[in-house]
C-alpha cells in the first residue's frame, strides 16, 4: 500500500515538474510584426554569369546600334588586320592561333558569323560558331556538363537556364581570367598554425 | 519496508497509521529531493534547448501530427531567438531518385564561391565559423591531400602550379559515419543523402572520427546569424538553425534538391565546374559524365563508395 502510494506521489511529482519546466517561452508564438521577412527566391546568393552585361559600343551614344554593317557597309578592312583600330581598339585578341578576324566574322555580312563553308551563322547562335573548332567542348555543353546551369535538375519541376559560351568566355580572349578568391577559413585556435579544419573551437 | 498490516477494510490501528504516514512522508520528501537532483541538469539544459526539444522522439518515429508540432515549434524558436520569419518543412525523398555529384577539377579555380553560397544557403553559424566545403590547394601533378593547403590566401586564383580540390560530404553508399553513431541519429535516406536528426544527436562526434573526408562539423556554440542573412526556406533535416552541441553536415541542400532544384554550391560556381543530378535517370548529366569521363573518387581504398565524383577534363 505504502509503496503504491509512494509511486503515485512520485508520478505526481514528476508530472508537476515536467509541466512546470515545459512552460518555456519557446512554445509561445512571437509577435509577427517584429520579425524580419526575407524573400526566398533569388535572395540568398548571387548567380549572375561571370561576364554579365556586355560593354556597349562607343558609337552607340551617337545613335548607332549593335549592327556591325552600319560601319562595314562601306569600310572593308583587310582580311588580316593587326593591330586593331577604331571601335575595336580595346579588344585584346588572345585566342590562341586564331588571330584572323574573318575566321569567325563573316567577310561580307558583319552582323553574322561565318561557317567553314562560308555560310552564315546567326548572331544569336554563338555556340555553333565555337563548335567549328571546339567540338568535344560543344558536345559536353550540349549534354549539359560544360558551363554552368541554373534552376532545376528535374525539368518537370521547373525551368533550367543554360549559359552561352560568350556569357563566360570573352570570345576575343577566351581563357578564364584569374579571380579574387573569397577569404580563407579561420584557423582553429588549437591547430597551432597547422591545418586542422575550419570549424574553430571558441 | 515492512509489509502493511491491518489495512484490509475498516479503520486502521492509529499507531500503525501514524507510522505509515511518517514513512510515506519521509519517503516522499526523499523522492522529491532526489527528483530535484535528477532534474537539475535538465533545468540547466533548458537555457539552450527547450524541454520539448530535449524530450523529442527520434525523427523516424514521429507521427505526422507530432512532426508538424515540432516544425511549428522550431519556427517559433527561430522567430524568438533570431527575429526572422522562416518556414521549416519536412521534405521527403523523391521516388526513383539517387543523387550524384561530379566536379571537374580542371575547371575549378579555387575561388571559394561555393563555400560562401553554402554558408548562406544552409544557415551556418558565422561565429565560430563553420563551413561544410573545404577547398584544398594542391600541387599540380599530385593527388596527395597531405600536401594540400586549406588556408591559401592569394590575391588571384588559380595560383601558378596549383589546382584546387573542393571536398564536402561525399554521400557514401557505404558510410562509416552512420555505423558508428551510438544513438542512430544519422542515417542514409533512399535518395542517397546521409542526414542527421539534429535533435537526436548527442554530440559525441564518433561520426567525425569515422569520416575519412572530414566532412562533418561540430557545432560549438549557438549559431550567430544576422536576421537579414537567415535563409527562410528551411528543411528539418537540412538547413534549419541547428542546436548547440551537435554535428552538422552537407545534405546536398536537400530542401532544394528534393524539389528538383540544383544545390547552392553548384548554382554559384562561376566556372561551371560542378554537375549534379539523378544517377538513376539514364539521360541525366551526371550519368553522361559517369559514362563518358574518367571519374575517380577520393580515398577509394577506404571502401566508402562515395556518390561524389571528380574528373579532369578541359
Amino acid at each position: 500500500m505504502i509503496e503504491s502510494r509512494l509511486s503515485q506521489l512520485l508520478t505526481l511529482g514528476l508530472g508537476i515538474s515536467i509541466v512546470l519546466s515545459s512552460c518555456s517561452p519557446y512554445a509561445e508564438p512571437v509577435d509577427a510584426a517584429s520579425l524580419y521577412v526575407r524573400e526566398v527566391e533569388g535572395a540568398v546568393f548571387d548567380t549572375t554569369p561571370i561576364r554579365g552585361e556586355f560593354v556597349p559600343l562607343h558609337y552607340k551614344k551617337a545613335g548607332f546600334t549593335y549592327r556591325c554593317t552600319e560601319c562595314h557597309f562601306s569600310i572593308q578592312p583587310p582580311p588580316r588586320q593587326n593591330p586593331l583600330q577604331s571601335e575595336h581598339a580595346n579588344i585584346t585578341l588572345d585566342h590562341g592561333l586564331n588571330t584572323n578576324c574573318l575566321s569567325c566574322h563573316h567577310p561580307r555580312n558583319r552582323d553574322v558569323y561565318v561557317d567553314h563553308d562560308g555560310n552564315e551563322i546567326p548572331a544569336d547562335q554563338p555556340a555553333r560558331l565555337c563548335s567549328k573548332c571546339h567540338g568535344p567542348t560543344y558536345r559536353d555543353w550540349e549534354a549539359g556538363i560544360h558551363g554552368r546551369q541554373n534552376g532545376h535538375w528535374d525539368t518537370s519541376k521547373g525551368g533550367r537556364s543554360k549559359l552561352f559560351c560568350v556569357q563566360c568566355h570573352d570570345p576575343h580572349s577566351p581563357k578564364f581570367k584569374t579571380m579574387t578568391p573569397l577569404p580563407p577559413p579561420k584557423r582553429s585556435r588549437f591547430s597551432n598554425g597547422r591545418d586542422s579544419g575550419p570549424d574553430s573551437a571558441p | 519496508m515492512n509489509a502493511p498490516r491491518g489495512t484490509q477494510g475498516g479503520a486502521l490501528d492509529p499507531t500503525l497509521q501514524r507510522r505509515s504516514f511518517l514513512k510515506a512522508g519521509v519517503g516522499t520528501m526523499a523522492a522529491l529531493a532526489s527528483l530535484a537532483g535528477i532534474s537539475a541538469p535538465l533545468r540547466s539544459v533548458n537555457s539552450g534547448v527547450s524541454l520539448d526539444a530535449f524530450l523529442q522522439q527520434h525523427y523516424k518515429r514521429l507521427t505526422p501530427d507530432l512532426l508538424d508540432q515540432i516544425l511549428r515549434r522550431i519556427e517559433n524558436e527561430v522567430a524568438r531567438d533570431y527575429g526572422a520569419k522562416v518556414t521549416v518543412r519536412d521534405i521527403r525523398p523523391m521516388d526513383g531518385v539517387e543523387f550524384g555529384y561530379a566536379l571537374n577539377l580542371s575547371r575549378c579555380n579555387g575561388n571559394r564561391k561555393c563555400v560562401e553560397a553554402c554558408v548562406q544557403e544552409n544557415n551556418q553559424t558565422r561565429d565560430p565559423q563553420m563551413q561544410y566545403i573545404r577547398v584544398l590547394e594542391m600541387p599540380a601533378g599530385s593527388l596527395d591531400v597531405e600536401k594540400s593547403d586549406l588556408y591559401y590566401d592569394h590575391e588571384q586564383v588559380p595560383a601558378k602550379g596549383k589546382y584546387y580540390l573542393p571536398v564536402q560530404c561525399q554521400q557514401c553508399q557505404n558510410p562509416p559515419c552512420t555505423k558508428v553513431c551510438p544513438v542512430e541519429a544519422t542515417w542514409t535516406e533512399p535518395d542517397g543523402i546521409t542526414v542527421i536528426d539534429y535533435n537526436w544527436c548527442i554530440g559525441c562526434r564518433y561520426c567525425m572520427a569515422a569520416c575519412p573526408y572530414e566532412a562533418r562539423r561540430f557545432n560549438w556554440k549557438q549559431a550567430e546569424i544576422p536576421p537579414e542573412e537567415i535563409n527562410p526556406n528551411m528543411g528539418y533535416l537540412s538547413n534549419r538553425i541547428r542546436p548547440m552541441g551537435v554535428v552538422e553536415k552537407c545534405t546536398y541542400c536537400l530542401h532544394r534538391t528534393r524539389e528538383g532544384q540544383y544545390p547552392a554550391c553548384m548554382e554559384v560556381c562561376p566556372t561551371g565546374a560542378r554537375v549534379f543530378g539523378n544517377m538513376l535517370d539514364p539521360d541525366s548529366e551526371i550519368n553522361y559524365i559517369l559514362k563518358n569521363k574518367r571519374v575517380y573518387i577520393l580515398k577509394e581504398d577506404a571502401g566508402t563508395a562515395p556518390r561524389f565524383f571528380y574528373y579532369f577534363d578541359v
